[in-house]
């Protein structure tokens, strides 16, 4: 059972990389439609694999300079703030409104990777004056990019959002965080993945910390996924690299409606 | 011969002066990184290694000793104890915990580095961070 977990681990997060989405949207339903577990436990295991590889993916965003630290934690305020709130209340309802709630997230997310592509950022305004402001250098470019974020409070709302949901359905919230940090705060594409990296690992540790005095985390299920979901994170990032993944993005969009349908039926 | 095995970590097949290119600029990279970033992914990388590592001996020990450990949580002494000897369970749920105190640690080393930097406003905002996640160990 356990090289079971882990081998699926390996896939959800193989998956995830492919698709530059957290493992968490895929994770949490196999867990509930395909091994019968509930759905707090569910999303509990998937706040500690999402912890696992922010810390890694972070790590590497600050090893090249690329995260703003400074925005990160103040926008982490609002997202700790949704997630100790969001999975607060996650376990007090019942199983049949968390699913529910969990589909309909689905559906916006497949919403939201649907329209990623069109999404157009106006260029960030060229400038290392400011608090926020951070300087990178990005090795496709080969120049410094330096930029000012810019409307940073008119992100806390869909921030703390992002936190709520977190911690209720057990997702990373990267996949709202970065077109926010992106479109709203105009924070260069690379420098918003490699903030919101760091942002999702401190979240994720609000909600877990809920969940883990409710005792909804078992770590005889936590820990064979967590270690597959590392391990897949690995081959993931170097088998993105040569996969076209416009096609599977598409199908997988196709795969996450049926999912929150059967989430909704189940 | 150096240059070869750094090309084998990073599991790509490329050219001798690609390697000194991607040198170069990791050098001009990192030369000019704030402490912060140095110490913060030090504590990222590290911590989940290490809890992954501990993890990894708890799924060890449950197959050395299937059936044995207990299916869930384990209260504080009962913890300690069976970490001790060697409860399957116990060490997954000390790797968890692990895992958990990474990301904690990693703003713990940014706020006291902000300190040393004099970065007034980053320390505070790491502070005010640190009291919700301890206000959000309190609440139950």
């Amino acid at each position: 059972m356990a090289l079971l977990l882990v081998g699926a681990g390996v896939i959800i997060s193989i998956l995830g990389s492919l698709l530059g989405i957290g493992g968490g949207v895929i994770l949490v339903p196999f867990l509930v439609l395909g091994l019968h577990v509930p759905i707090h436990q569910a999303v509990a295991t998937s706040l500690v694999a999402i912890i696992a590889t922010s810390s890694q993916v972070a790590a590497f965003g600050e090893q090249h300079g690329f995260t703003n630290i400074r925005l990160a934690l103040l926008l982490n305020a609002f997202t700790i703030l949704g997630a100790t709130l969001g999975s607060l209340w996650a376990t007090r309802v019942e199983e049949e409104i968390l699913r529910d709630i969990f589909a309909g997230a689905v559906f916006v997310i497949a919403f939201i990777m649907l329209i990623q592509n069109r999404l157009k950022q106006t260029p960030p305004p060229e400038s290392n004056s400011g608090y926020f402001a951070a300087e990178y250098y990005d090795p496709n470019e080969k120049r410094d990019i330096a930029y000012r974020p810019g409307h940073v409070a008119a992100a806390f709302g869909a921030i703390f959002v992002s936190g709520a949901f977190s911690g209720m359905i057990g997702t990373s919230g990267g996949i709202f965080n970065v077109p926010v940090l992106s479109l709203v705060s105009r924070v260069p594409i690379r420098a918003a993945a490699a903030t919101s990296s760091l942002m999702i690992g401190l979240t994720a540790v609000a909600g877990t910390l809920v969940y883990y005095q409710a005792h909804f985390i078992r770590p005889a299920l936590a820990t064979p996924i967590v270690l597959g979901i590392m391990l897949g994170s690995w081959l993931g990032t170097r088998l993105s690299v040569h996969v076209h993944s416009k096609w599977l993005r598409r199908l997988f969009i196709v795969l996450l409606l049926v999912t929150a349908l059967k989430m909704i039926m189940a | 011969m150096r240059l070869e095995s750094w090309s084998r970590t990073s599991g790509t097949c490329i050219t001798r002066k690609k390697i000194l290119d991607r040198i170069v600029l990791n050098k001009q990279t990192f030369n000019r990184r704030p402490r912060i970033y140095v110490y913060m992914s030090l504590v990222l990388r590290y911590g989940g290694r290490i809890g992954a590592g501990v993890m990894l001996i708890g799924l060890v020990l449950l197959h050395l000793h299937p059936g044995a450990g207990t299916p869930d949580n384990l209260p504080g002494t009962m913890f300690f104890r069976a970490l001790l000897h060697f409860d399957a369970v116990a060490w997954m749920q000390a790797g968890i915990l692990v895992l958990i105190a990474t990301p904690i640690l990693g703003l713990l080393t940014a706020t006291t580095v902000a300190i040393f930097d004099r970065d007034w406003r980053l320390f505070i905002n790491g502070l005010l961070l640190m009291l919700m996640l301890c206000i959000t160990l309190l609440v139950r």
